[in-house]
Formats: structure tokens, sequence, C-alpha cells
């Protein structure tokens, strides 16, 4: 049984005992709430409760400072923590404002050098100038700036009428510019200023903090820079020892704000009625007696354990439980759906058959065993988490059927004998009809299993008259064995009697399906709606129906003919091989070999599912259950 | 035949130059920035210029600098081009020497005209003064005809301007001046053409030139009837004396039309006509533009002969120029990104 068993539970108090109900809720993570409102339907006295959540804005603060501090969050145990809500508020608050200031300070520091660094650049681009900045900035008469000035601009300056009023010095090149500067008296700067614009020329701004010559100006910010340097490590040692010294605290503080704001959102699911409150929902069968003795001291409050019967048209979520080996296909099956609390899980059955048709279509021991190796490298270094373990079984069953086939990595004369010799031309017929029978043998237990669906979910009807119950069973059953005896014996098994009982009576069970369930179940009309459009649609379903008997069947074939393709494409591979020589030859054979698993095994692993979807999921399989989720907190997610 | 391995690599040189184009993608962005810094960073980051504007500082950059730029880079460009020419070929690749000389010379001449002779040193393209045939820094100082002419005396332009002298207090007349100046442009590149080349290259290169003569009488045609509703007598005058594709008798149909519209007409029966036809007659400068463009794109793809592939290079660069300041110019008035667009030549389609 891969579908855990559920147990519904009910819980009454008082509201003052709800908060630490709802906490107790939240503990052990195995509780799945359901909506009170759901249960109670039309009980008007009870009403949803809807408060607002005290703890969020806290808890959003210590998240937006650990995310901003790059703490990571993650569970603190704070049973020890013996601080109010209104501490809590306090304690948080005070963090919040000393961090700031600390990182405030990293800030200010982090700009200040961003700045002294630029200003390093800037003058290092003037570096040659031996004069002091200081008595250039104090000329009385005379009139500098500094910056750079496109190449193209610097002859034109020899031209220009001004020339003889302005000196432009370069002191440093570059492909495009000049860098340098240029001196005017201070009565023409105006004029001189605006020629070097029109020049394109950019000005450079000294830094205050610049005296003496450029190269004596650099040092002294140079040691400046250092000197900050020194006081930004200090700043951020200082935010380091603040959360060496806080850390413990605050993720205690985090956990339980987040304990609180979580366990306060199960509120939602609550309703009261004057004093008192409701709640329910599920929990594993294994864990109900654990989960009860939790309320024993709560006198006041009442926790009930029932069966599932008992919610009424509430289902039960579902929780699925597969071994290590079926565990990696949950994901194929959540695909196409999460089975119903009342129904088979198809995971194991499944594994089974997925991992039995990609061996039979991909049969080879080489590359068998390199995708199953891929596969647990992959699951070695965590990646691909589920598929990789997809690939490892596959793989393995690839492997076994090359043993049995007799191929390693293309090669079919390594081992000295064959069990199941596909590849030999004069088995192809024998290869596809076996594929056939394979299918037909899947379909048959594809209807078991719907049948046994049917008597879990108390279905008469699904049991009896649908074309994957009893009628559908008969009737395909029969018509198999009469091909089967008319094909390999040669004997005609269709007397009249065997027509008549085990083909049209079938036949017509499927065709009044639905009058028969309303005649079992006493229901006054036996048909709903009109007669002739009754009549049509059951036509069309039955049509229908027996068109899918036919083509599902014949859509196992597939398997055989990958059986086939994938000698094909080795032969291929040797035959361009045996072309080349020396290392050229073996070079192809490996490419080949890369090339055949990276497109085949795509390809058979997607007829593989197709295979599951298509023929035999939809068979028995309706994949309408809601997923198990209990009510737990989340300490290591940001949200 | 003057093929040799040279003339195959410059070919090929000019095929893999001309891939570094902007594409429409590009100019579809362009036109939708919203300053000359956004148009500058872009062409920094996204487009073949990068490596031209790394060191310019994109928020500071102002028109003409960003235009002085490009222009050199197609110089620059254009320079590359004479690692692979023979020394008996090296003359006619000097042509675009020639047509600068002859557009600054005009260009000073307009700034003496307007009374504005001292902005000329702003624009002077520095990178193009060791290469020119006169002293280019010689221009920034000319401050009236006599400077000028005293300036070009020892060069092929004397002879012309002499003749154009203006009588003191008047205008110089640029229309003839810059009409002598390429009747002379052309002659003398027919003259290396022929001297140079022979056959089938000599043919094209000439037609690559032709073309470019075809249309600009076609256009001058058109737009003095517009404007001025000019007689044969005078537009004759004012025409570039060759015939290609345009024979003399089309031509004068052309000038004698009755207004600009059958002019229209008339020049559609030429053999340019299935080109025009394509277009409206209202902005017939705009599309002769673009007739050359996609003449000298279609040239560019399929010719295997050096000196045209070199030819349509030039004008389709040119063309380019001309749209990226279009954009900045669009950009600077405030046109809509749809209107900018119209000004572009060689984008729509």
């Amino acid at each position: 049984m891969a579908i855990a068993k559920m147990k519904l539970v009910n819980i009454v108090g008082r509201m003052k005992d709800f908060d630490e109900v709802v906490r107790k809720c939240c503990l052990h993570g195995d509780f799945h709430p359901e909506q009170s409102s759901a249960a109670l339907g039309d009980v008007e006295e009870f009403a949803p409760i809807q408060d607002f959540n005290p703890y969020s804005r806290q808890l959003q603060k210590t998240i937006d400072i650990a995310v901003h501090s790059d703490i990571p969050l993650g569970y603190s145990e704070f049973d020890s923590l013996k601080l109010s809500d209104a501490e809590l508020e306090d304690y948080v608050g005070k963090i919040e404002s000393q961090i700031n200031d600390l990182n405030g300070k990293v800030r200010t520091l982090s700009q200040e050098i961003a700045r002294l660094e630029q200003g390093i650049i800037q003058l290092s681009h003037i570096k040659s100038l031996k004069l002091s900045l200081d008595d250039i900035f104090s000329c009385k008469f005379f009139y500098f700036r500094f910056g750079r000035l496109p190449r193209d601009s610097y002859p034109k300056l020899e031209v220009c009428d001004e020339k003889d009023s302005v000196f432009f010095f370069p002191l440093e090149e570059d492909k495009e510019y000049l860098w340098g500067f240029y001196v005017t008296l201070k009565s023409e700067s105006e004029k001189i200023d605006q020629l070097f614009t029109s020049l394109y020329f950019e000005r450079l701004k000294i830094l205050e903090e610049a005296h003496g010559t450029p190269e004596e100006a650099i040092s002294a910010i140079k040691e400046k820079l250092n000197a900050k340097t020194e006081e930004l490590k200090a700043a951020k040692e200082a935010v380091d020892k603040f959360w060496e010294e806080n850390r413990g605290q605050f993720l205690k503080v985090y956990s339980k704000l987040k304990y609180l704001s979580d366990s306060f959102d199960l509120r939602r699911y609550a309703s009261k009625c004057g004093d008192s409150f409701y709640i329910f929902g599920w929990v594993t069968e294994e864990n109900a007696e654990k989960f009860q003795q939790q309320f024993q001291n709560l006198p006041r409050v009442d926790c009930v354990i029932e069966s599932t019967e008992e919610a009424g048209d509430i289902k039960p979520p579902t929780h699925l439980i597969n071994n290590k080996l079926t565990k990696p296909f949950e994901m194929m099956t959540e695909m196409y759906g999460l089975p119903a609390y009342n129904e088979v899980d198809p995971t194991a059955f499944m594994t089974i058959t997925y991992m039995l048709f990609f061996g039979i279509m991909f049969g080879d021991l080489g590359q068998g065993l390199l995708i199953a190796i891929i596969g647990a490298i992959l699951k070695a270094k965590n990646l691909l988490k589920q598929l990789s373990g997809i690939f490892i079984r596959v793989g393995l069953s690839s492997a076994v059927f090359g043993f049995l086939y007799n191929s390693i990595f293309g090669y079919e004369d390594i081992l000295p004998f064959t069990i199941l010799p596909v590849h030999d031309n004069k088995n192809v017929n024998l290869v596809l009809f076996s594929a056939v029978g394979l299918g037909i043998f899947t379909i048959i237990i594809c209807m078991i299993i719907n049948m046994i669906n049917a008597v879990k979910q108390k279905r008469v009807d699904k049991l009896l008259f649908d074309a994957n119950g009893v009628a559908g069973f008969v009737f395909f059953a029969s018509v198999i064995t009469a091909a089967v005896f008319t094909l390999l014996f040669n004997k005609n098994v269709l007397t009249l009697p065997f027509i008549i009982c085990l083909i049209i009576l079938p036949l017509l069970l499927i065709y009044l399906k639905e009058p028969l369930t309303h005649l079992i179940e006493h229901k006054k009309k036996i048909i709903e709606g009109s007669k002739g459009e009754f009549f049509i649609t059951a036509f069309f379903e039955l049509f229908e129906a027996l068109l899918s008997f036919l083509s599902n069947t014949i859509s196992f074939m597939r398997i055989g003919a990958y059986i086939l393709s994938h000698g094909g494409m080795m032969f291929a591979i040797f035959a361009i091989a045996n072309m080349l020589h020396g290392t050229g030859s073996v070079i192809f054979l490996i490419f080949g070999n890369v090339f055949v698993i990276a497109l085949e095994g795509l390809i058979v692993g997607i007829q593989g599912i197709r295979l599951h979807f298509y023929e035999m999921f939809s068979r028995f399989y309706e994949g309408s259950g809601k997923p198990y989720k209990p009510a737990k907190v989340e300490y290591n997610s940001s949200k | 035949m003057s093929y040799n391995k040279g003339s195959k690599a410059l070919t090929a040189k000019v095929h893999a130059m001309y891939g570094r184009k902007l594409t429409r993608q590009n100019y579809r962005e362009l036109v939708r920035k919203q300053s000359v810094n956004e148009v500058a960073a872009y062409l920094k980051q996204q487009t073949s210029y990068g490596p031209l504007l790394r060191e310019v500082n994109e928020n500071l950059i102002h028109r003409g600098q960003l235009e002085n730029i490009l222009k050199r880079d197609l110089f620059n460009q254009y320079m590359k081009v004479f690692h692979y020419v023979s020394s008996g070929e090296m003359e006619f690749y000097k042509f675009l020497i020639m047509r600068m000389e002859i557009d600054e010379i005009l260009f000073c001449i307009r700034l003496l005209n307007a009374n504005r002779e001292e902005e000329y040193l702003l624009s002077l393209p520095s990178f193009f003064a060791d290469h020119a045939s006169f002293d280019l820094y010689g221009l920034a100082k000319v401050k009236n005809f006599d400077d000028l002419l005293k300036l070009l005396k020892p060069t092929q332009y004397y002879d012309i301007l002499k003749k154009y002298d203006p009588s003191a207090g008047e205008k110089i007349d640029i229309i003839r001046i810059e009409i002598e100046f390429n009747k002379l442009y052309y002659s003398r590149i027919f003259e290396i053409i022929d001297r140079t080349f022979s056959g089938k290259v000599a043919e094209q290169v000439k037609n690559s030139f032709g073309m470019m003569i075809d249309l600009s009488n076609i256009t001058s045609i058109i737009r003095l009837k517009k404007y001025f509703d000019a007689k044969r007598d005078y537009i004759e005058k004012l025409l570039l004396p060759f015939y290609f594709k345009v024979k003399p008798k089309e031509l004068r149909a052309i000038m004698e039309a009755n207004d600009a519209n059958a002019a229209w007409l008339a020049a559609c029966q030429t053999y340019y006509g299935t080109a025009f036809k394509k277009y409206d007659f209202e902005y017939i400068e705009k599309y002769s533009h673009q007739i050359m463009y996609h003449y000298h794109k279609q040239l560019l793809t399929f010719t295997d002969s050096a000196p045209v592939a070199v030819v349509s290079f030039l004008q389709l660069e040119d063309i380019e120029i001309k749209n990226i300041i279009h954009i900045i110019e669009g950009i600077r008035y405030g046109l809509a990104p749809s209107e900018i667009e119209k000004l572009l030549v060689g984008v729509e389609d």
C-alpha cells in the first residue's frame, strides 16, 4: 500500500486555549488543516476567525535584517527564550537600529574610499607635473584648468585666434586624449573656457585634499585612503563582531517569531462560535495517537480522531509512501496527477513496467551501464535528484536486456551465447508480435487494477459495466483468446454461444452501463435526459472503447519497433565506422555510441512515458488526489 | 586586366569591413534614444563602434565630437585600403582625398559667405591634415577670398577659384564653384580610371561614379524645376556634362518638362525609372540617396572588382554616418522616432 492511511482530526475547545492549540498543531509538521467552514457548512453560529497577524511585521523586519546582513536563516531552539511579545518587539527594534548604525558607517566609508580612489586615478594622469597644485591654484593672475583634450583638437590650438593667450600642457597621452592643463590669464578665463569647451575639453575635478605636486598629493591621498581602508576594515569587523555576539539570540528570536507568525496563520482554517473554536484536518494514521496526546494537558480541549468516512464529501489528502526502488518514479505519476485517497498508487506498477519497457527497447549492456553510471554520478553530485534515480534504474534494466540480447556498445559477438536473438532478421515478426503480446498482458493488468479501484471506491458500475471493468475484461480476454486459438493453433473457437455470451453480452452491458447502474442504485429515472440522445452517446462511447482496445494494443508494437531501430542505428554506425580507418573509426564509434545514447535514450524514455500515460493510465487512473500538505513552520525560507 | 592577388584580398577586406554595418534593429533602437549621450552609449555598447568609442565618456560627448570620431573612423578605414593597393593603382584610390579637399574648401567658402569663418577651426578634421595637398590649418586662418587664393595657389583648385573672385562686397558664387570643382573631380577620376584600369573593370568603376553623376543631375533638374521653375538654358549650365545610363536626349526631355511633376515622369522613363517609380515624387533628394544606396549595396555584394567594391563601400559608409548624424539631430530637435526614421537612408525595407 503506497498511500498513507489518514485519520480525521476534530479539535474543539475554548478560545483561551486556542493559541496553544494552533501552535501544537504546527509543532510536529503532520497536521493537514482543512478549511473548517467547509465542514461546518450551514452551521451559522460558527464564523471564521480573521485576526490581523501581530507577528508578521516584526518577522519581516528580522528577515530584512538577515537578508541584508547575509545571515542564513534557520531554526534555532527557542524554548529557553523567555521574552514576551513586547520584549520581542523591543529586541528586534534594538537590533535594527544597532545594525543600521554599523552598516551606515561601512557605507559612508566605502563611498569615501571610492571618491579617493577616483581622485587618485585622475591625479595619476597629471603625475608628471612637478609643480605644486597649491601654488597653481593660488596664482593671482593666472587661471588653470586640468582635464583631457581630444587628440583631434590639439593641433587646432596652434591656429586658433586665442593661441597667444592660452597654453595647453599635455602631461599624458592615450589613444584618444591628451591629459594635461591649460593656463591663461584670469581676465581671459571666460573666453578660453568657451574655446576649450568647443574643442571638447573635459574638465577634471581635483580633490580638495590634493596639496603639493600631483605626485605628493597622490601619496598623501593614498595615506588617507589607507587610513580609511583600515577604518572600513574595522567597521566591517565591528559588524562581524556584532553578529558574532548577537547571532545566536537573533536566530532564536527569528525562530520564535516565525513559529508564532506561521502558527497564527493557521487561525484562518479555524472557526469560532461564542467562546469556542473548532478546527479540523488530517493526520497520518501512524501519527494520530501521538498527535492526540499533545492535547491531554488541556482539559477544556477535545481532540477527536475519526475514520475518513466521517468526513463526508471532504476527501482526505494523498500522502505517497514509496520504497527506495520506486521513489524516483513518483515524479512521473505526479506529472499525470496525484492518486486520489481511495485509488491505487500506480507508482510501484509503473516502476516495474517502465523499467521493463525501457530495458526491452534500449537493450545494451555497455550503454545501459553507462546511463546507470551517469545517473549515479548525478545522484552523488545531488543534481537532477529524481531523474538521476530513474537513470540508474533504467540503465540497469537496459544492461540486463543487453546481456540477454548479447549487445555491448552495439557489438553483438562479444558474449559466446545469445539468449534472446532479437536483432536477428529472422525474428522481426516474432519481436513485433511479442511486443503486442506484452501490450495485451499490460492492458489486462491495468483493467484488473481498475477493478480493484472500483471495489475500493465502492462503485458497482465501474466494477461491472465499465469498458475497463468486468464486462470489458471478459470481452477483451475472449477476443484475444479467439484470435490466439485461430492464429496459433488454427482452431476456431467462435461458436455461437461463445460469441453471444463472451462478446455480445459484455458489449451490451457496456452499452447499457448508465441505465443498469441506475437500476442497481434503485434510482427512479433509469435514463436521464432524452432516450435518443442517450442511445447515440452510448453508441459513440462504446465505439470509442472498442477503438481504444485496438489502438492501445497495437500501440505496444512500438516496443518491438524500437528494439529493431536500436539495432538498425548501431548497424549504421558500424557501417560508417568500417569505412573509416584507425583512430577515425574508433572516434566515430565513440561518437556514434554517445549519439545513440543521447538520441535514442531520449526517444525511448519519452515513448515509455507515452505508453504509460495514454495506453495504461487512461484505463484505471484518475489522478484526482490532492497533496498532503501538513502545516509546519518553514524556518529556512525567507518569505 | 589588372587583376592580381592584392585586388582579390582588397575585395575580401572591404566585404569584411562592410559586415560591421549597423543593422535595421540597431537603427530602430537608436532612433528611440532620448539624448546624444544615450546614442553614444548605445553605439559604444551594442555596435561595432564600441572599440572606437571606448575611451569616450558618453556622458560628456557632444554631437560635433561624435561626428568627428565617426568621420575619422571612416577615413582610417579608407587608409587601411592602401595596404592592399599596388603602386600602379594608388593614384586612383586617392579619389576620396580629392573629394574631401573639395568639400573642405567649399565649407570654408560657405562660412566666408556667412561671415562665420572663425568657426571653421572647430570642425576641421585634424586627422585629414597630414593627407591634404595643402595646409588644412591654413584654411582655418582664411579671413577672406584673397587669403584663400593665396593658400591654394599651388593646387589644382586655384584656376577655378581665380575665375570666381568676387568684386568687393559681393558674395562668392559658391554654386558655380561647386559645379566647376565637381567637373574637375570627375574628369580627373575618369582620366585616372582610363589610365589605370582597362576592360570590364574600367567600365564598372566608371559606371559606379557615373551613376552618382546621373542621379545628381536628375535630382538637380527636378529641384530647380520645383523651387525655381527654372528653364532648360539655366539648368543646363548647372549640370555635370557627363552621360552614362541617362542619354543626353533623355536628360533634355527632363529639362524641357513643363513642371517638376512632368520632369519626374520624364525621369521615370530613364534607366533609373523602375527605381524612381517605387518612391513618391515629393522627396526626390532622399530617394536619389535611397537609389544610390541600393545600387551601391548591390554592387558591393556582387562585384569581384576591388575598385568598385571600395567606391561602393565608401559611399555606404558615408550614408551610415549621415544616418547617425540625422538621428542625433533628430533627437536634439525632439523629432518623433518615426519622423527620424523617415530621414534615414537604406533602413526602411
